[in-house]
């Protein structure tokens, strides 16, 4: 396999290349926020593996998250924040153009 | 693990495809799992209720107008919680609820001006109709697409 240009395609976005994490931003991106358990079964990952993903978006400012009790348990729901939205979006659009680069 | 890995150069086409298709079933699999049918023929009932509740006498239509819309509200809250996630209004989303308060909007403007609360029973049908069409076009598409 050869790699694409010399320089990285705009909006390319390293924290979200990871592949589990884009599929959780592509998730929230779908959603206005979603529980922790949900993006997790859709992301078929482990709690402690989600959590660290959650934790590096969080960092980067990309996900917020909100605690809140149902059924006398804590649930966490997750969403992106408005910077987090625009570098998926920006970070969708960057592989479509290295993909239509190679078209 | 890959939570801390930094890919300081952009993929490969191959890899980016690869990418796009997983950003491609993570939505499709969003949309396999979105409203159910009965939730979708609750709020039809509720919407063409609330049509027919400008039939009710004196203040009883602005009450069950109320009532209804905090069975809305209440079961709104019950599917989110229900489903895990919230999902956001898309331009179709948008649409049909213009067009349902369009519907309200006229059945006003027909019953005050022509006097014609029978009207209220075409914007019910049609309210419904508009609902029915919002649930079953796009999942029929899908099946067309299958």
């Amino acid at each position: 396999m050869t790699r694409a240009a010399a320089e990285p395609a705009d909006g390319f976005d390293a924290v979200i290349h990871a592949p589990k994490r884009l599929v959780v931003c592509a998730f929230l991106d779908a959603v206005v926020e979603a529980e922790f358990g949900a993006v997790q079964r859709h992301a078929d990952v482990s709690a402690s593996v989600l959590s660290k993903h959650v934790a590096v978006l969080m960092d980067a400012g990309y996900v917020t998250q909100r605690k809140a009790v149902r059924d006398t348990r804590q649930r966490v729901w997750l969403r992106l924040t408005p910077e987090g939205r625009a570098a998926y979006r920006g970070h969708v659009a960057a592989l479509r153009a290295i993909v239509g680069q190679a078209d | 693990m890959e939570t801390n890995e930094q890919r300081p150069v952009p993929p490969t086409p191959e890899e980016a495809a690869a990418a796009l298709a997983s950003v491609d079933e993570a939505r499709r699999g969003l949309v396999e799992r979105s409203t159910p049918v009965w939730y979708v023929a609750v709020l039809s009932g509720v919407v063409a209720a609330v049509a027919l509740s400008n039939l009710l006498p004196g203040l009883w239509g602005a009450v069950v107008c109320v009532l209804l819309a905090a069975f809305c509200g209440g079961l709104a809250s019950r599917q989110v919680r229900r489903q895990g996630f919230q999902t956001r209004m898309g331009v179709r989303d948008i649409a049909v609820t213009c067009v349902l308060g369009g519907l309200v909007v006229a059945g006003f403007i027909i019953d005050d001006r022509l006097g014609l609360p029978g009207v209220w029973w075409v914007v019910a049908a049609v309210s419904v109709l508009v609902m029915a069409g919002w649930l079953l076009l796009p999942r029929l598409v899908r099946r067309g697409r299958a």
